[in-house]
């Protein structure tokens, strides 16, 4: 869904789909049938991304469909039979095809398939940083010796060979060598031929800008159990040998296997875990082949465990340990993790909201002074940074990324170049771009080895044929906000109805918890962001709640900012902007929402780490408050998802709604309820899921905020389904500003009838004036005497006043409350379109009712759907 | 072009003074047009929004004082609507307390679109007045007033002197405020029949009030400063450089300026405190982003978008004075402009039918990216002499610059002026811009270029051409000739010795 608000706050955890089920003819043997390309059935290719992916085009408004269901599955490959089946229950997966799958539905005139996308997602395996491995302490990453033992294991893994020969990969990986994926917004690889000071590479690989899997890499793996696998006394097992010796773990290697002696005591008396995920069969290959190596350097031979050295936990996502963090001591529950993360652009969203240490949880014997976590990191439950990389040359290089004055300069590092520094100043200023600072962070990284960066893929998406205006998501494909906004099928297998698949259930609704892909799929529904991204480049930000964003100095303030304050963005918020509940949105519930999800330290709201304050100016505007600001912050403080504050805070219902009514909500309720921010609160089965976005968690008998589970309760499991519903079901298109999505199909059509723009806003305030109780045709007022604006009710001035259509007061008033509204500020539609949007007049789709542009020369009944901009 | 005229002038030089007739009819007038007079294009008076009394000085007025003053318009067509966004000092000038009460006094009763007219906005430092349909836009803040009126149903009449709205401001402090008319829109139509359209010629005078003396205690009313503004290279294209030059006149004694703030509209601005940087007439320069993109011009608003970006320019003075100037500066959103910029012909007059002409001529991308493109060279538009497709690289790369070369075999040609055409045509984005192959060209004045070849007709052959014992004979003659002339002329006259 917004996978604008996925991307910054979530790095979100990924899940694999196993291929064991995917047996047969399917199973990319050389029985399967080939497929001719005569046949294929790809989705259209409209539009492309700004990565160059087809996609079709996407539209700023809907649900164009009444009700989305998402029927849940134990994982992937269920949820692919199930696509498959004669009569299937979903319409649309949640989960990229297998290569295995890619032709046969290619080929199959049931299903569509979308374009290839370079995801913005990659694959690493992860340590618990503050954890003791083998008797070594590996204190936050700054041990030296730790240092040397993950050195040693990243060189037991050829990268390259991996993503060429796994079958679950399919050739569509691409190895890597930092935490992030190429396509990531600009930031070149740096050099990384020096990471490994005792075993330094060379060639043409060690350059800026290179390809993957050259780091920790002296040769080819001869392969073992898996073609990626180091052999006994190969380069790089005997590499990781010495590394281990370097770190005191044992005394010395055999001379010819390269096998560990002597050794030490210690190293049994500190056994590691190491967590597979079993839910994703590319990443269980890699946990479980990297464990046979170190098992094998232990002795062991190449077996996947060998407690008292190595235990193996093998796993979905939701038996991983590590996402919940404790509030009041550090989660040692875990060793080693095969990680995933989605969203990942740009390249800020890793290298400083994932690895930080802002963003571990914050207790104070970790903190600076006392450790070498950050003072600014708060305690929660939902921790970014699970892994506690604690390491101040990294969180000073990363905040130098995140808060540079510019994104690039002359300097930086370019591709082909053998140096990483010492990089580019951003104009008039001593300080590094940020792509300088992010090639020396990556570096940072990389030298110490915190994660082992191991692959991206490109992404694929099917779904049923029927279905036009699936969105194509640069960098996350199908499942997005906007294909489930703009989805249009005019003869769905379920009337009206979207039937997404989920590969699995959600973790947690309770907005302040959440934090995999699908808990958002289904918040990112129910609650809107300030702004988004356009979903075919991410590089392109939309107002999406508010009209205008303007940063504004402080002599123009008319208050006096928070001490600290470095800048300021002022945000008007729409008119006609309500809950789901029929209240409107105000400037406070911003303000409650980005203050408490700072606060709690809840995972989405780690991209509010600078803000300092929400002042509200007035009924429809309130500044952010920054103590500091880069080329990211205002795009990324923008992504969180807007809570009512009268669900939420102390000061709840009517409270609240009193405090609103008299134009003041006091500081004193800026506080988060604390029975509703714990790990287990279900706002669902609570009813509090009430929202001010496209699509309602409502029961089936109409009670709002709750009863959209079969379960009656968050988290439903395999088997069932969550049901929203479109935000104005039931109501006429535009027919009133508070029972309807303020983006509703309705109100773009009524938006587009009245001509309104902020360029030349007085033109059309003009021209529907003049045309106040003219005769029906006269002169150049034809336009607003019909369409969709037009008066259903009898005439006035001129007209007679049994002519519908004549021009009144409501057609000049819907002009006037519209004037200067952009529609998809700060680009214009026409001059200026965002990249892949539908061009202009678009049909448009809600429910039943589909709104068709008007022909050339044609007319319109008023108040009709028939060229409603007639 | 300039060479080309030059060109054109050798040759129609040469043409006269060898006495040819046979000029292109099209080439003379070209050249009768370059030596008349342009012709007179008809100025209608510019429509002008003015704030009046243009200045205000009074030292006498202090805190709680009041000052008025009025937005006016003159000479503007038949109005529809109007809209007005208005800078003020709002720290000399009292504005809205916090709760958006005790504001200015914004009288818009009597203005020129008469008693009927409604406001579709109205707001104050911010604040939407109760009679505003709209919600104030997000661009207002303190300091700013919004008002766009209009009505229903009728157009007024022709407006020689009219008033907008008038507004009394109680005075906060000491200092210059001025008014500054950062934005003015009238539209206009002839009848309630007709579309209306903004009036186009539309010019604004700023005024400003002061109660401040410069120097300090001189009794001296402060003035404002001038400034002026102006940038290069023009037309402006999104994503290019964009220098922005200065020049700044103090108008008090012992003045001087302290620091510069530049906005520009599309969310970039750069504060100046150096002020050596801000007077000494280098550059600031900046570069028109898109707003909506990380990293970029996110905060700004549209207006690369829109085409047109308000830049705006404060200056602040040691007298505490501030003053700011706005230009509209138009951006291209893409710049697409393929000519032919260089032709060489090695025969180009005096051509003796039977040479054989070679022509090459240079096509040049001066467009934001890559272009295709085809040219032609033809004589006189109707033989085609040679024809290329070119696929022209962006700015500053290799292949910016292509040529094609041709010949032309004069022979059975008459003596005469004949031109030499070079076309380009079918220019067409190499690549897609916002999905779409860009067809047209912001400027086509390089498309068409011609050239012009003189022939001449050929001399009777080897009537000059003599051979070394006629030049030998032919000497020997000139010289008996010479030898015989002197004699003769040594003599006596012969009427001095004949008798008569």
């Amino acid at each position: 869904m917004n996978t604008i608000l996925i991307i910054k706050l979530l790095t979100i955890f990924l899940i694999t789909f196993s291929l064991a089920s995917l047996a047969g003819p399917m199973d990319g043997s050389p029985l399967t049938p080939r497929v001719q390309l005569a046949h294929a059935n790809s989705q259209a290719c409209q539009v492309r991304s700004a990565s160059g992916a087809c996609s079709e085009a996407w539209y700023p408004a809907g649900p164009s469909m009444d009700t989305l269901v998402a029927n849940i599955f134990t994982d992937e490959t269920a949820e692919f039979v199930n696509l498959q089946a004669a009569s299937p229950n979903i319409d649309f997966t949640d989960w990229p095809l297998p290569q295995s799958l890619v032709a046969p539905l290619t080929g199959n005139s049931n299903f569509l398939v979308s374009a290839p996308v370079s995801s913005h997602s990659y694959f690493e395996i992860e340590f618990m940083l503050a954890n003791n491995f083998w008797g070594v302490n590996f204190d936050y990453g700054n041990n030296p010796s730790g240092i040397q033992i993950r050195q040693g294991i990243s060189h037991l893994i050829d990268k390259a060979e991996f993503v060429a020969s796994d079958a679950n990969i399919g050739g569509t990986g691409t190895p890597i060598d930092n935490p992030l994926p190429p396509s990531n917004g600009g930031l070149p690889s740096p050099n990384p031929c020096a990471w490994d000071a005792s075993y330094p590479e060379s060639g043409a690989g060690c350059v800026v800008g290179g390809l993957g899997g050259v780091s920790y890499h002296l040769a080819g793996a001869g392969g073992v159990n898996y073609a990626w696998q180091p052999t006994l006394g190969s380069p790089d097992f005997c590499a990781a040998a010495q590394h281990f010796v370097n770190a005191g773990l044992a005394t010395g290697k055999s001379p010819t296997t390269c096998v560990l002696t002597g050794i030490a005591s210690a190293v049994t008396a500190h056994t590691v875990n190491f967590f597979i995920r079993s839910d994703d069969p590319a990443r269980l290959d890699i946990g479980d082949s990297l464990a046979q190596e170190i098992c094998a350097l232990f002795g062991q031979g190449f077996v996947t465990g060998c407690s008292p050295y190595l235990t193996t936990v093998v796993g979905p996502i939701t038996a991983f340990p590590g996402f919940t963090t404790s509030r009041n001591s550090v989660n040692l529950s875990w060793g080693m993790y095969t990680a995933g993360f989605l969203g990942v652009f740009p390249f800020d969203t890793s290298l400083f909201f994932s690895y930080n240490s802002r963003f571990v949880s914050g207790i104070s014997s970790i903190q600076s002074p006392t450790g070498p976590c950050s003072s600014l990191s708060v305690s929660t439950f939902s921790a970014a940074n699970y892994l506690y990389l604690c390491n101040s040359a990294y969180d000073n290089m990363t905040g130098r990324v995140e808060f540079a004055p510019c994104i690039t300069a002359v300097g930086d590092p370019s591709p082909g170049s053998t140096s990483n520094g010492p990089g580019g100043q951003c104009t008039g200023t001593n300080q590094l771009s940020a792509v300088s600072a992010g090639v020396q962070a990556e570096n940072l990284f990389g030298q110490g080895a915190y994660t082992i960066p191991i692959f991206t893929t490109s992404q694929q998406y099917a779904y049923l044929n029927g279905w036009s205006r699936a969105v194509n998501n640069d960098g996350a494909g199908v499942p997005t906000y906007f294909t489930w906004l703009n989805a249009y099928n005019p003869a769905p297998a379920q009337t009206g109805t979207i039937r997404q698949g989920f590969k699995q259930t959600t973790r947690s609704l309770n907005p302040y918890i959440a934090s995999t892909a699908w808990d958002f799929y289904v918040l990112s529904n129910i609650y809107d962001t300030l702004n988004v991204q356009n979903p075919l480049s991410n590089e392109q930000i939309l107002d999406w709640m508010d009209v205008a964003v303007q940063r504004i100095s402080s002599s123009l303030l008319g208050y006096t900012p928070p001490a600290g304050t470095v800048a300021t963005y002022r945000f008007t918020l729409r008119s006609g902007l309500y809950w789901q509940d029929g209240r409107q949105v105000t400037p406070w519930d911003v303000k409650f929402t980005m203050l408490t999800l700072r606060a709690t330290g809840a995972f989405q709201g780690s991209v509010l780490e600078p803000v300092i304050g929400v002042t509200v100016v007035n009924q429809h505007q309130f500044d952010i408050n920054l103590n500091a600001i880069g080329p990211f912050t205002l795009s990324t403080v923008t992504t969180v998802t807007i809570l009512p504050g009268r669900y939420w805070s102390t000061c709840a219902g009517s409270q609240w709604d009193g405090y609103v009514s008299t134009g003041s909500v006091p500081d004193s309720c800026m506080l988060a309820d604390p029975n509703k921010t714990t790990a287990t609160y279900d706002p669902l089965a609570n009813g509090i899921l009430v929202g001010s976005g496209p699509w309602e968690c409502k029961s089936g008998t109409g009670v709002l905020g709750g009863g959209c589970a079969t379960s009656g309760f968050q988290n439903p499991p395999p088997g069932q389904t969550y049901t929203l519903t479109r935000f104005g079901k039931g109501l006429p298109p535009a027919s009133t500003t508070s029972g309807i999505y303020f983006r509703s199909s309705g109100n773009l059509a009524l938006y587009i009838w009245t001509q309104e723009n902020d360029a030349n806003p007085l033109q059309a305030v003009s021209a529907v004036s003049l045309c106040y109780g003219l005769a029906l045709g006269t002169g150049a007022c034809r336009h607003w005497q019909q369409g969709i604006g037009a008066n259903t009710a009898t005439g006035q001035g001129q007209c007679s006043p049994s002519q519908a259509g004549c021009v009144g007061i409501n057609q000049v008033s819907a002009v006037e409350i519209r004037y200067n509204l952009n529609w998809i500020a700060p680009f214009e539609w026409t001059t200026g379109p965002p990249v892949g949007i539908g061009a202009l007049p678009p049909t448009l789709y809600e429910g039943p009712v589909t709104f068709t542009p008007c022909q050339p020369g044609g007319s319109s009944p008023p108040g009709s759907t028939t060229g409603y901009d007639c | 072009m300039k060479k080309q005229s030059t060109t054109r002038i050798l040759i129609i030089t040469l043409l006269l003074s060898l006495g040819l007739a046979a000029v292109e009819p099209q080439l003379l007038s070209a050249i009768h047009a370059a030596r008349a007079p342009s012709p007179q294009i008809p100025q209608s008076v510019p429509t002008v929004v003015y704030v009046t009394p243009q200045n205000q000085t009074d030292l006498t007025k202090t805190a709680g004082s009041t000052v008025t003053l009025a937005v006016n318009v003159s000479q503007s067509p038949p109005l529809n609507a109007f809209s007005v966004i208005l800078y003020y000092n709002s720290t000399v000038l009292q504005p809205c307390d916090g709760t958006g009460q005790n504001c200015p006094f914004v009288d818009y009763s009597g203005n020129v679109l008469g008693n009927d007219a409604t406001s579709a906005l109205f707001c104050i430092d911010g604040h939407r007045q109760s009679a505003s349909v709209a919600d104030c836009p997000g661009t207002d803040h303190v300091g700013i007033i919004s008002l766009s009126l209009v009505i229903n149903a009728r157009v007024t009449g022709n407006i020689s002197l009219g008033t907008l709205f008038q507004i009394t401001f109680n005075v906060a402090s000491v200092g210059l405020a001025q008014f500054h008319l950062f934005n003015a829109t009238l539209e206009t139509a002839t009848s309630v029949n007709v579309a209306p359209t903004p009036v186009q010629n539309l010019k604004t005078q700023d005024g400003y009030f002061t109660n401040l003396d410069c120097p300090a205690a001189s009794g001296t009313a402060c003035r404002p400063p001038t400034v002026r503004i102006s940038y290069s290279p023009n037309p402006v294209v999104k994503k290019t450089p964009i220098d922005f030059n200065t020049t700044i006149t103090e108008n008090n004694i012992g003045a001087g300026p302290l620091a510069c703030y530049w906005d520009f509209g599309d969310g970039g601005n750069l504060a100046q405190t150096n002020s050596t940087k801000c007077f000494n007439g280098s550059p600031v320069q900046h570069t028109f982003s898109p707003s909506g993109t990380i990293g970029g011009g996110s905060s700004g608003g549209p207006c690369v978008s829109q085409g047109v970006c308000a830049v705006s320019l404060t200056v602040y003075d040691n007298e505490t004075i501030s003053w700011t100037t706005t230009i509209l500066v138009t951006i291209l959103n893409v710049y697409i402009k393929v000519a032919v910029t260089t032709v060489a012909i090695d025969h180009d007059h005096d051509v003796i039918p039977g040479t054989i002409v070679h022509i090459r001529a240079d096509i040049t991308n001066l467009s934001s990216f890559a272009e295709n493109a085809t040219m032609t060279i033809s004589l006189e538009n109707q033989k085609q002499l040679d024809s290329g497709e070119f696929s022209l690289a962006g700015p500053g790369s290799l292949g910016q610059t292509k040529s094609l070369s041709s010949t032309w075999d004069t022979s059975g040609y008459l003596p005469r002026a004949y031109a030499i055409v070079m076309n380009i045509t079918s220019v067409v984005s190499a690549i897609p811009v916002a999905g779409n192959f860009l067809r047209t060209q912001n400027d086509t004045s390089g498309n068409l270029v011609k050239s012009y070849i003189i022939l001449i007709s050929p001399l009777i052959t080897g009537s000059l051409s003599l051979s070394l014992l006629q030049s030998t004979g032919l000497g020997l003659l000139v010289i008996a000739a010479i030898v015989v002339g002197m004699a003769r002329f040594a003599r006596k006259p012969s009427y001095e010795k004949e008798p008569l």
